[in-house]
């Protein structure tokens, strides 16, 4: 007869605190003996979820590295507990695969994980960096998604052998990490797109704070190049759950980002031309004694001065323009991400 | 500090003694008119302690040759003034070898009239091309011929009786004694005195110190005040005026300078290696009336020293960029060549362009960060060079700046005196195929200097060059992405024009410690992009140079430089010849020349600019290089399209 094997949540608690207790016990029925590795399973599952949570909504570095210490502290008590158990009847597969598990986890929470401690340090640096930390944190989450399949295996395996029937409806928390993970992976997508395209704007304006024309034309070139290839990209973005905010909010930053590169740029690098072409003839105007200098060039010089004057007060005005349009822009940017994650990922 | 420092340190043996001799010899007697055959032999056995003795501070072998050179210097003196006494000696040479064969007695003073007549006779070569009458060589070699003898005669005895006064000549010897052992170890290693370290500075800068004149050299030899900069020194001195001839010049606490017999060479070094001292200018104005005048001189951008843009109309509109070095803001208040690039380019783009020449013939080089970030101009991301240190260690240099200013197609115009940063800057943008390289292969230097002050570690700043004496330091060898080298080779054109200076003799290969070439295997390889296009735009190019009478008058001219010539005939006719006129090209040039946008509010400014430009536009329209690189340049923007 097929014996059921139903998750409970609060069964699972009750299990958890009897579990050193339970380690070393003899199991009179493989239901029992499975439901112990089931336990642990959920537990490692909830904390990681946690983990997973913290980081989704944003919890701070803190918060994020609490967690993070707390799965491996759970991992090493599991590990720490399945390795004192018997095997069930001399069957040791069922032990040996979660310790492996286990360990794998650890592995990952650990040194994976810890990489993407590392890697979220200098993330902001640089397109490259932040694209190696979003990578690092799926690979981490692809690692542990890999081995829990064969923990899944290996327990499905040892359930058909003894005749225990499985209800495969998924488990509140598997449904939560697997949406989780969905919408982190959608989020990093669009994240990426923004990111390369407002990190490029940001040199941008380092490049005009230092009046580095070269450093300002450049980056404007390579501005441009960016918003176009990001917009492109957005195309074949789907909504999430129909849900297209976050692609538009996107797709609203790097129409600012484009302007910002093929419109807004123009008077201030003009500004700046005009600026270093205004310096020569200041200076050699200004050596001239004023009885030396013919009607001609006053007005020439005063005609100059004029129009460095305007190219100034229009630099000043599309400046702020463009300051003030751009923190309405994150802001935009900043509030859609926060509602999209709020609204999707499970808390 | 050589052996600290310098990328490959020089074993002290029979060759490099051998070498450190040539150098000195070739420093303190080039045409061989000081020492004797025994007195030359001295100072070989001397190479062999000197670089020891200095590095243990024994100063008596740098005394023996102080004094060696010292009794030369006044047996020269002595020949001299016989031959002074009997100008009619002065026609007896009737050739002069320069193979370097000490002589003594008789056939010393026979060398000393064969070099005076030989000096001689290419000042008055100069004055000749330069009178516009139409007088035969051998009568305006008869009018000009004494006074001109007699004036090289003055200015070589001056300068022998400078070369033995005092501290500053024992200082002047020291110079050249760390000058060629710093030389041992390779062409571009060099102590640089405090004068010289000024007009260093000079090269680098975009600033000097300047009167405000514009000069030029009569039929006579004299220097001849031309343009007078409104609002500068000389201006306000309300004295110095168009027309004045300089007689004599003195700078503050220093002898005044008869420029009587004085080249131009020698002339533009009185005036221009000087910082912020007064000048005394002793001058006769056009009507005979001799005054002295002081004067201040003011610090103002150097303008042949910066970039600067033009626009040639024609069937298309192309820019042009003349870029002369690779100034950097050394002084903290000056203008950096890549930001100027920067700014040129857009007015460039403004003014609506399809291409761009950037012409880097007589570009001697710079300052590698700007080179570095002016390659980043043109290219969008990746490894430029690699270096090589002493160590070994290899460093890939990247471009600082994602991104590029300019895309459109260009053509980058070299020549034989297009060295060091320009080169740089040439072979990246070959590897990445986003300019061609027109012209003649480059000059062959791909190794980095340091400034080093002398006696401390190395550490590259502004307050460096305020030292009085620094020294460059060979310190890197600089390699291409694909790790091949430029070094004793040049970077080559991808299509060759006709040019006299295309000659080894003009490159880095002349110089007998040059390094030679090698290669590296660099950390990621690279391939360098095709271009299928490219034949078809040498077979064009080749077409109209062969069809161009100009062009294949350079080509004839080329093969009459003999640079290793030795000895040459001492005659008017030998010497005394107009150029000869280039055939006359296609009467329709390819294209006009006109200012790009915004730089004409300069001119209004500045008479000497003004003028400058002028001549500037006019060159431009009628350099034949410059015609067939634009008619290349069309060509490439043709197939690229």
């Amino acid at each position: 007869m097929k014996k059921s094997l139903q998750f409970n949540t609060i069964g699972l608690l009750l299990f958890f605190c009897c579990l050193h207790g339970q380690a070393t016990a003899q199991y009179d029925s493989p239901v029992s003996y499975l439901t112990f590795f089931n336990d642990f399973l959920i537990q490692t599952s909830q904390r990681s979820f946690d983990y997973a949570s913290a980081v989704a909504h944003g919890k701070g570095a803190r918060k994020q590295e609490k967690r993070r210490l707390e799965v491996i502290a759970s991992l090493q008590e599991s590990r720490s507990a399945i390795a004192k158990l018997k095997g069930y009847e001399g069957d040791l597969s069922l032990r040996e695969g979660f310790l492996k598990y286990l360990t794998l986890s650890e592995a990952v929470f650990t040194e994976d994980y810890g990489k993407v401690v590392d890697l979220e340090e200098i993330a902001e640096q640089s397109y490259d960096n932040m694209e190696a930390y979003l990578l690092a944190k799926e690979r981490a989450v692809e690692t542990l998604d890999k081995e829990g399949k064969v923990a899944d295996e290996l327990y499905k395996s040892f359930a058909a052998k003894h005749n225990i029937h499985l209800i495969e409806d998924k488990s509140e928390l598997s449904k939560k990490t697997e949406k989780t993970n969905r919408v982190n992976k959608y989020y990093n997508q669009i994240f990426l797109i923004f990111f390369k395209v407002s990190k490029q704007e940001s040199y941008l304006v380092e490049a005009l704070n230092q009046s580095d024309l070269n450093a300002i034309e450049q980056n404007r070139n390579t501005l441009s190049v960016y918003a176009k290839e990001g917009l492109e990209k957005l195309k074949a973005v789907q909504p999430f759950a129909m849900d297209a905010s976050l692609v538009a909010a996107c797709r609203t930053a790097l129409s600012f980002y484009q302007d910002v590169a093929d419109v807004k740029m123009q008077p201030l690098i003009d500004f700046f031309v005009k600026k270093s072409e205004f310096e020569k003839v200041e200076k050699r105007f200004n050596a001239l004694g004023q009885n030396q200098r013919t009607k001609e060039e006053v007005d020439s010089f005063n005609r100059l001065v004029n129009e460095i004057n305007s190219a100034s007060a229009t630099f000043n005005k599309v400046n702020r323009e463009m300051n003030l349009k751009r923190t309405q822009i994150n802001n935009v940017w900043n509030n859609s991400v926060t509602k999209f994650i709020d609204t999707h990922t499970p808390r | 500090m050589l052996a600290s420092n310098h990328y490959r340190a020089v074993p002290w043996n029979d060759s490099t003694y051998a070498v450190l001799y040539e150098l000195l010899i070739e420093e303190l007697d080039p045409e061989a008119l000081l020492f004797s055959g025994t007195e030359a032999e001295q100072i070989r056995q001397l190479c062999v302690e000197l670089p020891q003795a200095i590095h243990k501070g024994n100063t008596e072998p740098l005394t023996q040759l102080a004094a060696l050179n010292l009794k030369a210097t006044e047996r020269a003196l002595n020949v001299l003034e016989e031959i002074k006494v009997r100008p009619e000696q002065r026609n007896v040479p009737k050739e002069i070898s320069f193979d370097a064969i000490s002589v003594e007695g008789q056939k010393l003073k026979d060398r000393w009239l064969a070099w005076l007549k030989y000096e001689s006779l290419q000042r008055m070569a100069e004055m000749y091309q330069s009178d516009s009458g139409r007088v035969a060589p051998a009568v305006f070699f008869q009018q000009h011929d004494l006074g001109v003898w007699q004036r090289v005669l003055n200015a070589t005895v001056e300068r022998l009786k400078k070369g033995i006064q005092g501290n500053s000549a024992s200082n002047a010897l020291q110079d050249v004694v760390l000058n060629a052992i710093a030389q041992t170890h390779d062409p571009h290693t060099r102590l640089v005195s405090s004068a010289q370290a000024a007009e260093f500075r000079r090269q680098l800068t975009s600033q000097d110190y300047r009167l405000g004149v514009s000069l030029h050299q009569d039929n006579e030899g004299n220097f001849v005040i031309g343009a007078v900069e409104p609002g500068s020194a000389a201006w306000r001195s309300g004295q110095i005026h168009r027309q004045d001839r300089i007689l004599y010049l003195t700078w503050d606490g220093e002898p005044t300078v008869s420029l009587a017999g004085m080249d131009w060479t020698d002339f533009e070094r009185l005036f221009e290696n000087k910082d912020r001292q007064h000048i005394q200018l002793t001058v006769q104005k056009v009507g005979g009336a001799v005054v002295t005048v002081k004067l201040v001189p003011e610090k103002v951008d150097v303008e042949e020293n910066l970039v600067h843009s033009f626009l040639l109309l024609g069937s298309r509109k192309l820019g042009y960029i003349h870029l002369p070095g690779f100034y950097s803001d050394w002084g903290g208040d000056g203008s950096q060549c890549t930001q100027d690039v920067a700014r040129e380019l857009i007015k460039l783009k403004q003014a609506g362009v399809e291409g761009l020449i950037l012409d880097m013939r007589f570009n001697g080089g710079g300052s590698m960060e700007e080179a570095i970030s002016l390659a980043g101009i043109f290219i969008n991301e990746g490894p430029l060079a690699i270096t090589k240190n002493r160590e070994g260690k290899m460093t890939t240099i990247r471009d600082p700046t994602r991104g590029t200013i300019f895309q459109l197609p260009m053509v980058c115009l070299v020549n034989s005196q297009t060295a060091s940063a320009a080169e740089f800057v040439s072979a990246c943008l070959q590897d990445y195929r986003r300019s061609l390289i027109v012209g003649s292969a480059t000059h062959g230097k791909a190794t980095a200097q340091q400034v080093m002050p002398l006696g401390q570690p190395a550490e590259l700043s502004d307050s460096l060059l305020e030292s009085e004496s620094i020294a460059l330091v060979t310190y890197l060898r600089i390699y291409r992405v694909d790790g091949a080298s430029y070094q004793g080779v040049g970077v080559q054109p991808d299509i060759s024009l006709p040019d006299v200076l295309n000659h080894d003799e003009f490159r880095e290969k002349r110089y007998r410690t040059a390094y030679l070439n090698d290669n590296i295997l660099p950390k990621y390889p690279f391939t360098r992009p095709q271009l299928p296009f490219l034949g078809e735009l040498v077979g064009n190019s080749q077409k109209r140079v062969r069809e161009l009478p100009a062009m294949q008058k350079v080509i004839e001219d080329a093969k009459k430089i003999r640079p290793s010539d030795h000895v040459f005939s001492l005659t008017a006719e030998a010497f005394l010849r107009k150029p000869e006129a280039y055939p006359a090209g296609p009467t329709v040039r390819p294209y006009t020349v006109t200012d790009s946008i915004q730089g004409s509010n300069v001119l209004a400014f500045s008479a000497l600019w003004r003028e400058a430009v002028g001549h500037w536009r006019e060159a431009l329209e009628q350099d034949i290089q410059l015609q067939e690189t634009y008619r290349i340049l069309c060509d490439l923007i043709d197939v690229t399209k």
